[in-house]
């Protein structure tokens, strides 16, 4: 049977199905480091998106799994992404002592982005350096999507941070 | 003399202020002029990167002028317009918009869900855009701020 995660934003909850036979490395791994918690960001390039940041021993550094072709992603799509600390340029918040240049992450797609689903025009995730980045879709969210949670991801936009924890779902 | 808006979050000290770009973009500098002062909501943009952006309501329907290459400069300020319909659903709740966008670092691209966005580019803060800045960036992690644009 596949594996579940849950999402607790703020509250509000949502499940999520793991790809397993699409990405079973990066379920492995992600598995093992749950339940993983911190601040949810929104998105500034990619639309409907929030972002958890693995900090610490949670850090993971896996290569690529079925890399995502077009860049296209869909409501509900849940990405790790990885990238080298030399990506990042400049002195920006999000590098400062709440996070780190090296980043490790959960992307969580949660909307309807109204464009087709185009994800990621930051441009780091656009990289060919496999050495330097990597991508993975390894959990979908279950449908349908909760409307609180949805609520919630959108707040997280106006409101600003909000507390996310990931957990195993087992019944 | 050059026209100048003052834009302030109403809720924090720092003060910056904007040039209109008036022999570029007349049109659209007189129209936004005289829709001063605006006091609104101002949300981070999710597509274009370091940009702000906030809606004029109703919408204030503008032709194309003095249309931005693209890549914007930080502290650039620019109008633009979505028709009804135009996208699928509702973006940000709305079947139409205008908006004001300000971008407040490099890198930014003015863009939507399809990608780059035709925008009339009227004014430029020349003043304090590094204090103005700071607070644009803490929105990410702060969220929406209100925000009012003034006649200087």
């Amino acid at each position: 049977m596949a594996r579940k995660i849950i999402l607790d934003l703020e509250g509000e909850t949502a499940t999520a199905t793991m790809l397993e036979k699409f990405a079973p490395l990066t379920c492995e791994a992600v598995w093992n480091i749950l339940p993983v918690e911190g601040r949810a960001i929104h998105a500034n390039w990619s639309g409907r998106e929030i972002m958890l940041h693995l900090e610490g021993e949670k850090l993971l550094r896996i290569p690529s799994e079925r890399r995502l072709r077009s860049h296209f992603v869909a409501p509900g799509d849940i990405v790790y992404y990885w990238r080298d600390a030399q990506l990042s340029r400049g002195k920006q918040l999000a590098y400062s002592s709440q996070f780190q240049r090296e980043l490790s992450e959960f992307a969580i797609f949660y909307g309807d982005p109204c464009g087709e689903g185009l994800e990621a025009d930051d441009p780091s995730r656009q990289l060919r350096q496999v050495s330097l980045t990597s991508h993975t879709k390894f959990a979908s969210l279950d449908k349908p999507i909760p409307e609180g949670f949805l609520k919630k991801c959108e707040a997280n936009r106006h409101e600003g941070l909000k507390r996310l924890v990931v957990s195993r779902f087992e019944k | 003399m050059t026209r100048r808006i003052r834009i302030k979050f109403t809720k924090e000290d720092t003060i910056a202020y904007a040039d209109l770009i008036e022999d570029e973009a007349p049109r659209t500098s007189n129209a936004i002029w005289d829709l001063l002062p605006l006091k609104t909501i101002c949300i981070h943009d999710i597509w274009s990167g370091p940009q702000l952006l906030l809606h004029l309501d109703p919408p204030k329907v503008l032709e194309p002028e003095n249309l931005l290459g693209y890549i914007p400069m930080p502290g650039d300020v620019f109008y633009y317009y979505r028709p009804p319909n135009y996208f699928r659903g509702a973006p940000y709740g709305r079947k139409e918009a205008a908006e004001i966008g300000i971008t407040y670092a490099r890198d930014s691209r003015p863009q939507g869900p399809r990608g780059p966005k035709a925008v009339n580019l009227f004014a430029s803060i020349t003043e304090n855009l590094e204090g103005f800045s700071k607070i644009a960036e803490r929105m990410i992690f702060e969220g929406a701020k209100e925000i009012r644009l003034e006649k200087a």
